[in-house]
């Protein structure tokens, strides 16, 4: 028989498991057999950024860029997905008036000297603007345009920044309510986008089965003839089913893969565990613990899941571009804490794996907005998987094994400040002359050592030590990995091009890392820091591999940028701002503090302890 | 765990760490005492200080951040010759603050020759120190040994390795090198014996500008003025500068800054000079002109009844051998303009050397000829010829050694953080 304890902490994994299931459920659902068959026509292919992909991969990277999410609201404030919104954009040019694709609300425009321009009223919470609402001044947008462009990258301003965001959302969309994009018509070379098929129609030629199966579907769906949309969709399917049957799995398998947003689940529940973490060291240690780390197991299994779906729709080692980077941190860093925490059942590994999973993943998002389709290709110099596959993983490795060590060391200092906060308040609760001290507080009977114990008695447990261990393996494995990496994207440079080294931002970056590894292992191994001082060494490390990571990106950017990079530097320096706080908090002599609130007690506590290294953090 | 690391010369404990109790236990007491130091090894013991490592470390740490960030307004090769190979660098202040305050002035700081100088030495004053050869140690004897390898490679590629382009139209030929970060001015005359006489003057001496007086020259040059990089503009009708002919109108160049580091696109930065040329002795002025890499074809110039051909162009080497490009491919990814690979199909000749063959060079598959690797670099539209390749041609007799770095490095550390964790899992166990 289970006991309630083993009840609830299976409970929970099997709350995950629901959770986790019912989505995969809800992502596979087909089309009824009545109405349009949108899914079917969504896993239909087309190329776009020089990669074979479905419709819907198309529609929700366009949608993305534009609106801002994968899904619009219709004129009745109901939420439609991005393939509703593609056909009715193709079908812009093909009705007359242009039909609804006109007036979906889907251009984001938040400057107010944009809506200005553009004799628009400010709409707060949404903020989007459908084409009909502004089509008639659109000349005097493009006069701005023109003179954004005269102007050097460097100089310009926010607002020409915003102009040319909006001139370019609209071009997207324009060039899809031409049929220019995407091409849609396979050929031996490159793919013809329905509107240069119907070119060529005109001049004769018989027009490619697929252009007439793709022009029955708009037209059917125009009219709402959804036996008629079928039909067409099905003959479409059908042409690709019989000569190039190679696709068509794939394409559906990604539908499957937007339809589900992994990365997006991940995100959510990783943010759960870390709730169940920190409440796991409030009480029920045992129960929520084990709860927590064997549905974080599960979550990690979506996670690889997704990534490994990710390199079998590329053909691609795992980390291609910056987003591919965020995601594979993520993974990395719960699977190193997924091993500590097996090892040391305190939660803390939990805490911090699920924090940088989630962070990083909520990264990936961010990062997602702005490249639309995440998969996108290699130039040419950067086109071979034998270096994509050592070098870039091994840095982004090292990059994973840096940010794990950092917030653990985060961690430690959290610990340490709240170690004091406690006695603080029980020295308060109990009077400078308290005979009970920490020992009056109640018996921690769920609790193991460096558990419960480890927010109030920190310095006296085995807890500091634990960590400082955990954060010296981590940089371990850390100065390895960058160093290995570093030297094989040297390699990788030498081969391609002749120069081992050329000093250039990105190569400094990864050289940076390297040098604040060995600068924290070096004086380790000089006894010059101990506990305490690799915990903050490590949390200044986080500053260097945010540099290295995302820093760089930012030096041609300039100043005056605009947009997303703006954003995500602002966001860059609050992270490095935080974590220069949290390091100098780490330095105060928290340590020394506490003890000096209760004398007595403690100094018993201590000699209690097994282990004597609390004595000198 | 930290004790199989190369160890300060003072114990551990004796670091006057604020916070370390006085009650640790004296374990190195029962070493002492020992035979007398000579005077050598009390020297090497102070540099194999382990706190010397750590300041070098931080030192270098800002070094290569402001040497990043310098990158923001200067090209990379200034800053790597500023920054990295130098012994000292005077940092501006508007970087030592991370560009965040405009503020003049400037710091001296160590370049990286001298920290890399000074960690070499710390490095091996240690390992001379505390030398022994155990199965614990070996994992650092060899990282370490890794370590010194990579810096010497750095070196050897800094003082010795030569980078150039060879430049080659489809269905032309070349036979030399240019160095783009290298324009010289040249001076050319056709001796009595039909051969060219070449005579230049190197970058260096350029950038200082001012009278250039040499008995190999035919006559006397001063550097009016030299750009580092320009663009060519339509020259006003009424300008005083020297101009150059091009397309039947005038042009005179503008200087543009150089071409900064972090740019996304690379591009070579394209020097111009204005001269004035003057009879050797008597001063007298011959004439202003303006000197440019823009322009391929050099200015003829008559002096006493003899020609010369004076131009600015990238420092040349010539080859023994010969590059004919008889094909340049050029392929896409489908319906984008973003090329998936670049091959150049040569024709080599070398007489030499006996030979006479035909090799493809493309991205990622360069060719090694004569001491020499070929890089597939770049194409591009060479106007009035037609496609063109770039291939980036590298001389560095001290490649290999980042090969047997790393190897040995990765190797090292394999080895002696295996041995940590192994002893780690083992006391778990325990």
């Amino acid at each position: 028989m289970l006991k309630t304890a083993h009840w609830v902490q299976w409970g929970i994994v099997a709350l995950f498991g629901l959770y986790v299931g019912a989505n995969l459920v809800r992502a596979g659902l087909g089309d009824p057999d009545k109405g349009f068959h949108l899914r079917e026509f969504a896993a239909l292919p087309v190329i776009e950024g020089g990669r074979v992909k479905p419709i819907d991969t198309f529609a929700r990277s366009r949608l993305l860029v534009i609106n801002h999410k994968q899904t619009f609201k219709d004129g009745d404030g109901k939420s439609r997905t991005a393939t509703e919104w593609l056909l009715d954009a193709m079908l812009t040019k093909l009705v007359k008036g242009g039909g609804p694709g006109m007036q979906h609300k889907i251009f984001r425009i938040e400057n107010e000297e944009v809506l200005g321009l553009l004799h628009l009223e400010p709409r707060p919470g949404s903020w989007r603007y459908s084409l009909a609402e502004f089509e008639n001044h659109i000349g005097d947008l493009q006069t701005e345009v023109d003179r954004a462009k005269s102007v050097e990258a460097k100089n310009r301003t926010v607002y020409d920044g915003k102009v040319l965001e909006l001139a370019h959302h609209i071009d997207l969309f324009v060039r899809i309510a031409l049929l220019e994009s995407p091409a849609v018509v396979p050929t031996s070379g490159d793919w013809l986008s329905l509107g240069q098929e119907l070119r060529q129609a005109k001049g004769g030629a018989a027009p490619h089965p697929v252009a007439i199966h793709l022009f029955e579907a708009l037209k059917s769906y125009h009219e709402g003839d959804a036996a008629g949309f079928n039909e067409a969709v099905k003959d479409y399917g059908a042409f690709f089913q019989k000569k190039m049957p190679e696709l068509a799995g794939t394409t559906s398998l990604e539908v499957y893969f937007n339809e589900l947003e992994p990365f997006y689940l991940c995100c959510v529940l990783y943010t759960f565990i870390f709730v169940l973490a920190c409440v796991s060291w409030l009480g029920w240690f045992e129960t929520l613990n084990r709860g927590a780390f064997w549905s974080m197991v599960l979550v990690a299994l979506v996670h690889t899941w997704a990534l490994a779906i990710r390199i079998y729709i590329q053909g691609r080692p795992p980390v291609t571009n910056l987003y591919s980077s965020a995601i594979f941190i993520g993974w990395g860093c719960v699977l190193t804490c997924l091993a500590f925490e097996y090892c040391y059942r305190n939660s803390i590994a939990l805490a911090v794996g699920s924090v940088t999973g989630a962070l990083s993943l909520l990264v990936a998002h961010f990062l997602a907005l702005d490249a639309g389709d995440t998969m996108e290709m290699m130039q040419a110099v950067l086109d071979t998987n034998f270096w994509l596959a050592t070098h870039v993983t091994c840095i982004t490795l090292g990059y994973t094994a840096m940010f794990v060590a950092g917030f653990m060391g985060v961690t430690y200092v959290v610990a340490m400040a709240s170690s004091l906060v406690f006695d603080l308040l029980s020295a308060r609760a109990e009077g400078p002359a308290g005979p009970a001290g920490p020992t009056a507080r109640p018996a921690a009977s769920d609790s193991r050592d460096g558990a419960r114990a480890f927010f109030t008695r920190f310095f006296e447990t085995e807890a500091s030590s634990v960590m400082s261990k955990m954060i010296y393996g981590v940089l371990c494995f850390a100065m390895f990995l960058s160093f290995t990496g570093t030297v094989l994207g040297g390699l990788w440079a030498d081969y391609s091009w002749g120069r081992f080294w050329g000093w250039d931002p990105k190569e400094n970056g990864a050289l940076l890392i390297v040098i604040w590894c060995a600068l924290i292992l070096h004086a380790r191994w000089g006894g010059m820091v101990k506990h305490r001082g690799i915990a903050v060494l490590a949390v200044l490390g986080n500053i260097v591999t945010s540099w290295s990571w995302f820093g760089t990106n930012f030096l041609g950017v300039g100043l005056h940028s605009y947009g997303f990079m703006a954003g995500a530097m602002f966001w860059l320096v609050a992270f490095d701002l935080v974590m220069l706080t949290v390091a100098g908090i780490g330095m105060l002599p928290l340590a020394a503090w506490a003890r000096s609130l209760r004398p007595a007690p403690a100094a018993a506590a201590a000699q209690a302890e097994p282990a004597p290294v609390a004595q000198h953090v | 765990m930290q004790n199989t690391a190369i160890q300060a010369g003072a114990p551990p404990t004796a670091n006057g760490h604020a916070t370390a109790v006085t009650a640790e236990p004296p374990r190195v007491a029962s070493r002492l005492p020992r035979p007398p130091k000579s005077p050598a090894m009390q020297v090497l013991e102070v540099l194999a200080d382990l706190r010397i490592t750590v300041v070098l470390f931080a030192l270098s740490l800002f070094l290569v951040f402001w040497g990043t960030l310098a990158q923001v307004d200067k090209g990379v090769w200034t800053v790597v010759a500023e920054y990295f190979r130098s012994p000292v660098v005077w940092v501006p202040l508007k970087i030592v603050f991370f560009r965040a305050a405009d503020v003049r002035g400037a710091i001296p700081y160590p370049g990286g020759w001298l920290l890399g100088a000074a960690l070499l030495v710390n490095l091996l004053a240690a390992h001379a120190v505390r030398f022994k050869v155990s199965w614990r140690r070996s994992g650092i004897l060899v990282i370490h040994a890794g370590i010194v390898i990579m810096m010497l490679g750095e070196l050897v590629t800094g003082l010795f390795a030569v980078e150039g382009n060879m430049s080659i139209a489809e269905g032309s030929t070349s036979n030399y090198t240019e160095q783009y970060l290298k324009p010289e001015l040249a001076v050319v005359s056709i001796a009595s014996d039909h051969k060219d006489h070449v005579t230049v003057v190197p970058t260096d001496r350029l950038r200082r500008g001012g009278l250039i007086a040499d008995s190999q020259l035919p006559f006397d040059v001063v550097v009016d003025e030299y750009m580092v990089n320009s663009r060519l503009v339509q020259a006003p009708p009424d300008t005083k500068l020297p101009t150059v002919a091009l397309e039947g109108k005038r042009w005179i160049a503008q200087e543009r800054p150089e071409g900064a580091g972090v740019d996304t696109d690379q591009k070579v930065d394209l020097a111009s000079m204005s001269v004035t040329l003057k009879r050797k002795g008597t001063g007298q002025v011959i004439g202003s002109y303006l000197l440019t890499t823009h322009l391929l074809q050099p200015n003829w110039i008559e002096v006493d009844g003899k020609e010369y051909q004076v131009s600015l162009r990238f420092k040349r080497t010539y080859k023994p051998y010969t590059f004919r490009l008889d094909k340049l491919n050029v392929s896409y990814y489908p319906n984008t303009d973003k090329p998936k690979d670049y091959s150049s199909f040569i024709h080599l000749t070398d007489p030499s050397q006996n030979e006479d063959r035909d090799v493809r060079i493309w991205m990622n598959h360069p060719l090694t000829y004569a001491g020499e690797t070929f890089y597939q670099s770049g194409v591009h539209r060479e106007p009035g010829v037609g496609m063109a390749t770039t291939l980036q041609v590298v001389h560095n007799p001290g490649w290999m050694m980042p090969y047997l770095s790393c190897f040995l490095v990765a190797g090292g550390m394999l080895v002696h953080f295996g041995q940590n964790l192994y002893r780690f899992l083992e006391r778990r166990a325990a």
